[in-house]
């Protein structure tokens, strides 16, 4: 079981969050030809250790979250929010 | 303002069922529908937070909002902190609507009749409560004037903590189906089901 401090919520079960997938990718133009398209969805690197994931606290805040996470150990080295002007708000202790 | 639908008219008059075999005594969960109350929204940008929340807090007669989990009670209405640019607003039903907010700062929502509230009280509360929400419910990490959103049986529902009972507030769709799960789970610890009228007062709506 894998929990992931939330950073609006706190620590949380991974049963209220929902997984979006490789944090990484840097997707292409829009208008970018079919095959960079391809290359972006589909050829992902099943990665063994540390890498950034993205998840939606779907059940909790609705924050869509970045998550550092060891595949091998679940691990969580750090989670914040994707949108930066929300981290903004948050980090800012109202 | 629209009278309130209901999700739980017909489930009300449980009475009060009797614990099963090895525990006696009087029940030890209540459940009851709480009525009567007006829910609003108060949605705002990352830019606006601070404007948007000495709105929401003018709305409850709160002297500031409340931060990320926590509640605050004014002279008109209980506020909730929910999601990071959120806040619920509890009052009682039929009182002045709250006014339009300029787009710019952001949007007031009537969700009153979105969500159905259900008190659970007694001795064994929590533990019925954790048969379902993956929270700790014990009183120094959830205490009184707190609020969360969670996962209830793959719905997600809020709830807080107000004195010894635990309020939920549960999508009206699936408030039924949610019940009868409290309802069967609650029945090894006797219980008794039942309304509550709102009413905003000192240690909760009492």
């Amino acid at each position: 079981m894998i929990r992931i401090p939330c950073p609006f919520c706190g620590p949380r079960d991974h049963a209220e969050f929902s997984y979006g997938g490789d944090g990484s990718i840097t997707y292409p133009a829009l208008d970018a030809p079919l095959e960079a398209w391809h290359d972006a969805v589909f050829l992902r690197v099943n990665i063994c250790g540390r890498q950034v994931e993205t998840w939606q606290h779907v059940h909790g805040c609705r924050l869509w979250l970045k998550v550092e996470r060891d595949t091998m150990s679940h691990e969580i080295y750090s989670v914040t929010p994707a949108d930066p002007a929300l981290a903004k708000v948050l980090e800012g202790g109202e | 303002m629209a009278d309130q639908v209901t999700a739980l008219r017909a489930y009300h008059d449980l009475g009060e069922e009797a614990a099963g075999s090895g525990r006696p005594g009087p029940a030890r969960v209540s459940l009851r529908e709480v009525l009567g109350f007006a829910l609003t929204q108060f949605a705002c940008w990352p830019d606006t937070l601070i404007e948007a929340g000495a709105l929401a807090a003018r709305a409850a007669g709160c002297e500031a909002a409340p931060g990320p989990g926590q509640v605050a009670t004014g002279a008109r209405g209980r506020l909730l902190r929910v999601e990071p640019l959120k806040w619920w607003l509890i009052r009682e039903a039929g009182c002045a609507p709250i006014a339009d907010m300029p787009a710019e700062l952001g949007a007031a929502l009537e969700l009153s009749s979105a969500r159905t509230w259900v008190r659970v009280e007694g001795a064994e509360a929590s533990r019925l409560l954790n048969h379902f929400l993956p929270l700790d419910l014990r009183p120094d990490a959830f205490p009184p004037d707190r609020v969360a959103s969670t996962a209830f049986h793959h719905v997600g529902i809020t709830l807080w903590r107000s004195g010894g009972a635990f309020e939920l507030a549960l999508p009206r769709s699936f408030a039924a189906s949610l019940w009868e799960l409290l309802v069967d789970s609650a029945r090894q610890y006797g219980l008794v089901t039942g309304e509550a009228a709102y009413a905003l007062a000192d240690g909760g709506e009492k």
